[in-house]
C-alpha cells in the first residue's frame, strides 16, 4: 500500500523539482535532444545505406544467396570482371536439377532465378563491334526474384519461350553509332561468341527492348549488360553441348606422353616406314565434294545438342522476409554437402563485383564512425547528468537528515531524470524528422559515385523507421537511468552531515 | 579460348610448308637455308589438306581438332572447316583477301572481320604464314656432325640476326641423307630451351618438302605438346567457289 | 594576474568537479582529433597507396622506332624528361623507372598470365617499405636481382611457395621470345578487391629479358608533392617538354587533364583495349604500357598489348624513321576515377564527422559550464559578500573554465597521440578489401595541425564563453541574495 502511494509522490515531486531548476532542466535537456538528434540522422543514414546497398544489389541483381559452382578464384557477375582475372570461365551449377527442387521445396526460398552470365561480341558493322556482357535468363523466374529491377527505356521485356535480346544503353548508343538511329522492333542484333566448348559462334536475335538496371549509375558495369533468353546464350556459349569424348587412332595414342629425342627418332620409338610418308589424298578423296558428305550430316552434331542441359553459372536466391542470408548459407551448406552436390553457396556480396565489395568496406568504415559517435553522444549526455546530479550532492543530504529514505531519493533522481530525457528525446526526434523531411524535400544530389552507391541513388533520400526512432527513445530513457544511478549512489553511501556540508 | 583458335589458324598456315632442302654434299649451310626457304614457298600453286592436332595440357587434358583447309596463296584465299570435334562441326574461316568471314553452321550466319588494319599491323602476310624464311633471319653460328636415333645428322647452331625474329637461336638438326630439318631446339634470348620441334615425316610434293607429322614440345611447362599431322595432300587446282560463302553453306547442307 | 592565481588555485582545490568538467572536455577533445585523424589517415592511404601501386602521379612513356621500323615503348635519354621536371618547377618527391611486361608465369605444369613490374630498388625505397610481407623478405629480395615478388592469388595459381623458381615466358619489345627464370623471394597478401594481382621484380633483369638497354626504361614516373596538383602539373610539363621534343597529341592530352573522366569511361577504355579495340583517338594505344587500371572502377586489365588482333605477336610496324621518338604523357588521374571518388567520399565522411562531433562537444561541454555556474552563485555570493569587485568575480571565473578547458583539451591530446601510437603498431597483414585504406597494413592516422591548434582556441573560448554568462549573470546579483539562492 504504501509502496504503490510512494511513486505518484515521488513522480510528483520530480516534476516539481524539474520545474524549479528551469534553467538546469532546460541545460540537460537540449544536450539529450541533440544527443537524440544524432543518434537519429545516423541511424537515418545508415538505414539509407543499408537499404540502398539492398536495393543496388541484392534486389537489383545478387539476390540474397548466390549458388555457384566450386571455385577457388571467387566468382563475379560481371564476365569483364572475370577476364582480368585468371580464372577462365564462370564455373557451371551442377545438379541443377536436384537443387531445383530442393529449392522449391525449401521454406526460407521466396523466389529463385537461374542465370548464366558471358561475353559475346556485338557485331553492329564491320567497324563496330562491342564486348558486351550478356545475361541469360528464364524471364519467368527471373522477374519473380527481381520484379522490379528494370527500367524499360525503349520496346517491351521478354516473354517467356521468346528468343531475343533487350539491349543495355551502351549498347544502344552503339547501335546508333553504326545504324545513324535507334534500334526498333524487327531488329537483328548480331552476337558473336568464341569459347573451347562450342568454338564460333554467331547468332542473330531480334531486338525486343531496351532497358536499363535501376540505380544503373551506382555500379559502371550495370549500364553494360544486355539480356536474353537463357537457350539463346546457352548455345552461344555452347552450354547446351554433351560431353564429346576424344577419340584417337592408335597411332594417335602412341604419341601422347613424354618421349625422349634419341627415342621418337630410332626406328623402335618411330612408328615405322622411315622419314618419308605417304600423306597424299588418293585422288577424289579429299576435295570439295567429298566434304559433302563428310559435314553435310549433321545429325551426329545434333545428338549432342541436349534439350536442357541444366547448365547455368549462378542461381540467385531471394530469401522469404525474416530469414538472414547468414541462417541461409549455413542451411544451405550443410544441406548441399549432405546431398553430395557440387555446389558452392555464396552471399549476394560475393557476386556482386569489385565495386560493390568496395562500397561494402566503406560502409564497414561508415558504421564504425557513426558507431562512434553515438558513443560519443551517450558519454557526454551521461556525464552532463553526472555532473548535474553530483552538484546536488548537498541537496541528497538534506533530504536524508530530514529522514529521506535512501530509496526515496533514488526514485525522486531516476525519475527526473526519465522524464528529462523523454521529453527532451522526443523533442529531439521531432528535430530529426524535421531534418529528414527538409533533406528529402530539398533532395540533396551527389556526382559521386560511392556517394550514390553508399545512399542508394544520386539523390539522397534518408529514411527512419519507427521501430529505430522508438528504439533510440527507449535507448536514451536507459541511459539517462543508468546515467544518473552511479552519481545517486555515491551520493547516498555519504552520511548526510557530510553530504550537507560539502558545496 | 581465343588464343587457342588462334594457334590452330596459325599452325595450319604454318603446316602450309615447313623444313625442307635440296642434297648437297658440302655443308654449305647458307646455300642450304636459302633453298629451303625458297622450297617451303608454295607460290602459285593450290593445296588442300587434313590437319590433326592433338593437343596435350596437363590441365585440360587431351584435345584433338581435325581441320580441312584449302589455299590458294596467288590469289589470297583461304578456306578452313572443322571436322572435329563434333561440337564444332562445320564450322569455318574464309579469307579472301582483306576479308575475313567466320560461319556458324547451327545458326547458319556469317559474320564478316576486316583483316586491313592486322595485315597493316603486322609484317605478316598470308604467304608468309607457311614459308620459312630462316636465310634471311639466321646465320650459322658454329656447326657438329652427331646421331639422332637412326639418323646421322648436322648439329647447327643458329643465330638470329635481326632482333624480330621470335627464337634468337635455334639447334638445328639436319639428317644428313635427306638434308631435312629433324629437329630444332628453339632458345628464348635468354638462352634458355622454350620450345622443341620434331618433324618425324616428310612428303615430296612436286618440287617441294612439307613435313606432315610434326610435334610441338613446350619445354616451359610439364606435359605440353601439339602434335600436327597432316594428311590427305592434295596440288590439285582448287576451284574457286570453294573460296565463297555459300560454299561453307552448301557443305553444311 | 592575482585573480589567476586564485582561479588556478579554485581549479586545483575542487579536484572532482575540474576533473569531471576537464575529463569531459578531455574526452571530446580526443574523439575529435582521434576521428579527423583517421578519417583523413583514411583518405591519406588510399592516395598513398594508390601512387604507390602506380609509381606515382605522372606517367611519361615514349615510343621510339627502332631500326627495323618497329614502334616500342622506351625511354632511352630520361636527361631531357629530367630537366623538363625542373625547368617546369613542378614540386616533386620522387622519379623513378619502371618496365613492365606481361607474361606467362609458371611453374611445373600450372601457369597463369600476368604483367610483371621491374622496379629501381634504390628509387623504390619508399614501395618496397609499403609492402607487407606475408612469406619471404624483402631482403631476400634484394640481394638477388632475379628475385620476383608475387601477390599471393598468383603465387597460389602456380602453387608457388618462397624459394621455387618461376618461369615466366614472355616476348620482347621486338617480338622475340624470352624467358626470364626468377627465384619467388617475397609472396604479399591480397589485397582484395582494391588491389590487382601484383608482380614485382627488378628493373635491371626486366630491362635484360624484354632486351632494352640497362639505362632506359618503359616508362618515367614522378611523384608529386600534392597528388591534387596532378593534371596542373602534367599541364605544365607538356609545355616544357613541348619545347624540346614531340608530344603526342598534345592538344588532346591537353584537354584530357583537364577533364579527367570518371570510372565508367575508365572501364569502357580498358575494354577497349583489352579486347584490341581501337577508336581512332587512341590509335597509338602501344605506348600506353603503363599500369593500367586500378581497382573495381578501372579495373586492371592486362594481358598482351591489344596490338595485332588476330594474327600478330603485338609488335607495331611504324611508317615514321628509325629514330622518331614520340613522348606520352599519362596522369594518375586516367586509372583512378574511381579512387578519387572514394578519396573524396572518404573527405566528405571526415568533414561530417568533424562537424557533429564538434557540435555534439561543444554542446555537452558550454552546457555542463552553465550548469556549474548556476550551482556557484552561492559561492559568488560569498566573493562577492567579502568585498571582491563584480569584474573580478566575472574573471576569476572565466579564467577558471579556460583553465579548465585547456587541460581538458591538453590531455585529450595526449591520450589520443598515445592511441594513435598504440592503435597504429596494430598490423592487418591480411586486410582483404580494407588493404587500401591502410599504411602498409597498419591504420595510419594523420593529424592536422591547423585543426588541432583550432580546436584548442575554440574548446577554450566557447568555456569561457559558457562560463561568461552565468558569471556575470551571478557577479551582478546582490550578494545576499546571491547566498539565499538554492538553485
Amino acid at each position: 500500500m504504501k509502496k504503490k502511494l510512494s511513486v505518484p509522490v515521488v513522480w510528483k515531486i520530480a516534476v516539481r523539482n524539474l520545474i524549479e531548476h528551469k534553467t538546469k532542466t532546460l541545460i540537460i535537456g537540449a544536450i539529450v535532444a541533440v544527443g537524440m538528434l544524432v543518434l537519429i540522422l545516423g541511424n537515418a543514414l545508415l538505414d539509407t545505406a543499408t537499404a540502398g546497398i539492398r536495393e543496388n544489389y541484392i534486389e537489383n541483381f545478387t539476390g540474397n544467396v548466390i549458388l555457384s559452382g566450386k571455385t577457388e578464384d571467387g566468382i563475379t557477375f560481371f564476365p569483364f570482371e572475370q577476364m582480368m582475372s585468371d580464372s577462365s570461365e564462370s564455373p557451371i551449377t551442377p545438379d541443377y536439377f536436384e537443387l531445383k527442387e530442393y529449392l522449391d521445396g525449401s521454406d526460407m526460398v521466396a523466389s529463385w532465378s537461374p542465370l548464366i552470365s558471358g561475353m559475346a561480341t556485338m557485331m553492329f558493322s564491320d567497324d563496330i563491334m562491342m564486348p558486351t556482357q550478356v545475361f541469360g535468363v528464364d524471364i519467368e523466374k527471373y522477374r519473380e526474384v527481381f520484379p522490379d529491377n528494370m527500367e524499360l527505356l525503349d520496346g517491351r521485356l521478354l516473354t517467356p519461350g521468346e528468343s531475343g535480346i533487350m539491349l543495355s544503353t551502351t549498347a544502344v548508343a552503339l547501335f546508333k553509332q553504326a545504324n545513324g538511329r535507334s534500334p526498333e522492333a524487327g531488329d537483328m542484333i548480331e552476337l558473336m561468341a568464341m569459347t573451347d566448348r562450342a568454338g564460333m559462334k554467331i547468332d542473330e536475335l531480334p531486338y525486343v527492348g531496351s532497358f536499363t538496371f535501376r540505380n544503373a549509375e551506382t555500379n559502371p558495369m550495370l549500364p553494360m549488360i544486355c539480356m536474353t533468353d537463357y537457350n539463346s546464350l546457352r548455345s552461344m556459349l555452347g552450354m547446351n553441348l554433351a560431353e564429346e569424348t576424344v577419340l584417337l587412332s592408335s597411332e594417335e595414342e602412341s604419341i601422347i606422353g613424354d618421349f625422349a629425342d634419341e627415342e621418337i627418332f630410332s626406328s623402335a620409338g618411330d612408328s615405322g616406314g622411315g622419314l618419308f610418308a605417304d600423306v597424299m589424298a588418293d585422288e577424289g578423296t579429299n576435295t570439295a565434294e567429298t566434304l559433302f558428305a563428310e559435314i553435310g550430316d549433321r545429325s551426329d552434331v545434333e545428338s549432342l545438342y541436349l534439350e536442357d542441359s541444366g547448365e547455368w553459372n549462378f542461381v540467385t536466391v531471394k530469401l522469404v522476409g525474416g530469414v538472414t542470408s547468414k541462417a541461409a548459407i549455413k542451411a544451405f551448406t550443410e544441406d548441399v554437402s549432405l546431398s553430395g552436390w557440387d555446389i558452392q553457396v555464396n552471399n549476394w556480396i560475393d557476386g556482386a563485383g569489385g565495386q560493390a565489395r568496395m562500397t561494402y568496406t566503406l560502409k564497414t568504415v561508415f558504421n564504425i564512425i557513426i558507431l562512434i559517435i553515438a558513443v560519443v553522444a551517450v558519454i557526454i549526455i551521461m556525464n552532463t547528468l553526472v555532473v548535474s546530479i553530483t552538484e546536488r550532492i548537498p541537496e541528497i543530504g538534506t533530504i536524508r537528515a530530514i529522514g529521506g529514505r535512501k530509496s526515496f531519493v533514488r526514485k525522486m533522481i531516476v525519475s527526473e531524470t526519465f522524464m528529462i530525457t523523454f521529453v527532451f528525446g522526443i523533442i529531439g526526434i521531432l528535430g530529426a524528422v524535421l531534418i529528414l523531411a527538409g533533406l528529402n524535400a530539398k533532395g540533396l544530389h551527389f556526382e559521386n559515385i560511392f556517394l550514390r552507391m553508399l545512399l542508394g541513388g544520386s539523390v539522397l533520400n534518408p529514411v527512419i523507421s519507427l521501430k529505430t526512432l522508438l528504439l533510440d527513445l527507449a535507448g536514451i530513457v536507459f541511459i539517462g537511468g543508468a546515467a544518473s544511478l552511479y552519481p545517486t549512489a555515491v551520493a547516498l553511501r555519504i552520511r548526510p552531515v557530510t553530504a550537507m556540508q560539502s558545496n | 579460348m581465343t588464343k587457342k583458335f588462334l594457334f590452330t589458324v596459325f599452325a595450319l598456315l604454318l603446316a602450309g610448308g615447313a623444313a625442307l632442302w635440296a642434297a648437297d654434299s658440302e655443308p654449305d649451310f647458307a646455300a642450304i637455308m636459302e633453298s629451303m626457304d625458297m622450297r617451303s614457298k608454295f607460290e602459285g600453286t593450290d593445296f588442300s589438306s587434313r590437319l590433326t592436332i592433338i593437343t596435350e595440357d596437363p590441365e585440360e587434358g587431351v584435345e584433338k581438332q581435325v581441320l580441312n583447309q584449302f589455299r590458294n596463296d596467288d590469289a589470297d584465299e583461304f578456306l578452313m572447316i572443322t571436322l572435329e570435334p563434333l561440337s564444332k562441326k562445320g564450322q569455318g574461316v574464309l579469307i579472301v583477301e582483306d576479308n575475313a568471314w567466320i560461319y556458324d553452321p547451327e545458326s547458319r550466319k556469317f559474320t564478316h572481320m576486316s583483316m586491313k588494319e592486322n595485315y597493316e599491323d603486322t609484317d605478316a602476310k598470308m604467304n608468309d604464314f607457311g614459308a620459312t624464311s630462316y636465310a634471311e633471319d639466321y646465320e650459322v653460328a658454329r656447326y657438329a656432325e652427331g646421331k639422332l636415333g637412326d639418323y646421322n645428322v648436322w648439329i647447327v647452331e643458329w643465330e638470329a640476326i635481326n632482333d624480330e625474329v621470335p627464337y634468337p637461336y635455334v639447334t638445328a638438326y639436319i639428317d644428313k641423307a635427306s638434308e631435312l630439318l629433324l629437329m630444332t631446339k628453339e632458345y628464348s634470348l635468354s638462352k634458355r630451351l622454350l620450345r622443341s620441334s620434331y618433324f618425324l615425316k616428310y612428303a615430296r610434293i612436286g618440287e617441294k618438302y612439307i613435313s606432315t607429322q610434326m610435334i610441338f614440345k613446350d619445354e616451359t611447362m610439364d606435359n605440353t605438346k601439339t602434335t600436327i599431322t597432316i594428311s590427305s595432300v592434295s596440288l590439285d587446282e582448287v576451284d574457286d567457289s570453294i573460296f565463297t560463302k555459300s560454299y561453307l553453306e552448301r557443305v553444311n547442307r | 594576474m592575482q585573480i589567476f592565481k586564485i582561479a588556478l588555485r579554485n581549479t586545483s582545490r575542487q579536484v572532482r568537479r575540474t576533473s569531471l568538467l576537464s575529463g569531459a572536455i578531455a574526452f571530446g577533445i580526443m574523439i575529435i582529433i582521434l576521428l579527423n585523424s583517421f578519417t583523413n589517415g583514411l583518405t591519406e592511404n588510399v592516395k598513398e597507396n594508390v601512387s604507390r601501386a602506380l609509381a606515382g602521379h605522372i606517367y611519361i612513356t615514349a615510343s621510339e622506332v627502332t631500326q627495323g621500323g618497329i614502334e616500342v615503348a622506351r625511354v632511352s635519354d630520361d636527361g631531357v624528361i629530367l630537366e623538363a621536371v625542373e625547368s617546369s618547377g613542378i614540386e616533386y618527391t620522387s622519379v623513378s623507372h619502371r618496365t613492365s611486361f606481361t607474361g606467362t608465369l609458371s611453374l611445373g605444369s600450372k601457369k597463369t598470365e600476368e604483367r610483371v613490374t621491374g622496379i629501381d630498388v634504390a628509387e623504390e625505397q619508399m614501395l618496397l617499405d609499403s609492402l607487407v610481407v606475408k612469406e619471404g623478405s624483402i631482403e631476400a629480395f634484394l640481394a638477388d636481382g632475379h628475385s620476383i615478388i608475387l601477390s599471393e592469388g598468383l603465387a597460389r595459381s602456380i602453387r608457388a611457395e618462397v624459394g621455387d623458381e618461376v618461369l615466366i615466358r614472355l616476348v620482347t619489345q621486338t617480338g622475340q621470345n624470352n624467358l626470364g627464370e626468377f627465384t619467388l623471394g617475397v609472396i604479399l597478401p591480397d589485397e582484395g578487391s582494391f588491389g590487382s594481382d601484383r608482380a614485382y621484380a627488378h628493373l635491371g633483369y626486366v630491362n635484360e629479358l624484354v632486351n632494352m638497354p640497362a639505362d632506359a626504361s618503359e616508362t618515367i614516373n614522378i611523384t608529386l608533392v600534392d597528388m591534387e596538383d596532378t593534371s596542373e602539373a602534367a599541364l605544365r610539363l607538356i609545355s616544357e617538354l613541348e619545347k624540346t621534343v614531340e608530344i603526342q597529341d598534345a592538344a588532346e592530352q591537353r584537354e584530357a587533364m583537364m577533364n579527367s573522366d570518371g570510372a565508367t569511361g575508365a572501364v569502357i577504355d580498358a575494354m577497349r583495349d583489352s579486347m584490341g579495340i581501337e577508336d581512332e583517338t587512341d590509335a597509338e594505344g602501344e605506348a600506353d604500357n603503363g599500369q593500367r587500371g586500378f581497382g573495381g572502377g578501372a579495373p586492371p586489365m592486362m594481358g598482351p598489348a591489344g596490338r595485332g588482333g588476330m594474327f600478330g605477336a603485338g609488335i607495331t610496324r611504324s611508317s615514321l624513321p628509325p629514330g622518331t621518338v614520340t613522348f606520352k604523357l599519362n596522369t594518375i588521374d586516367d586509372y583512378t576515377g574511381a579512387i578519387s571518388q572514394l578519396v573524396s567520399t572518404l573527405n566528405y565522411i571526415g568533414y561530417g564527422v568533424f562537424a557533429v562531433l564538434l557540435l555534439i562537444t561543444m554542446v555537452g561541454i558550454t552546457n555542463t559550464y552553465r550548469m556549474m555556474m548556476l550551482e556557484r552563485i552561492k559561492e559568488i555570493g560569498t566573493m562577492r559578500a567579502m568585498g571582491v569587485h563584480r569584474k573580478q568575480v566575472r574573471r576569476i571565473f572565466l579564467y577558471e573554465a579556460g583553465i579548465t578547458a585547456f587541460i581538458g583539451a591538453a590531455a585529450g591530446l595526449i591520450v589520443s597521440l598515445v592511441i594513435m601510437l598504440v592503435t597504429g603498431l596494430l598490423s592487418f597483414p591480411e586486410a582483404g578489401d580494407f588493404t587500401m585504406l591502410l599504411d602498409s597494413g597498419h591504420p595510419g592516422y594523420s593529424m592536422n595541425p591547423g585543426v588541432t591548434v583550432g580546436l584548442f582556441i575554440i574548446i577554450v573560448l566557447f568555456s569561457m564563453l559558457a562560463a561568461s554568462n552565468p558569471a556575470g549573470k551571478a557577479a551582478r546579483v546582490a550578494p545576499a541574495e546571491a547566498l539565499r539562492t538554492t538553485k
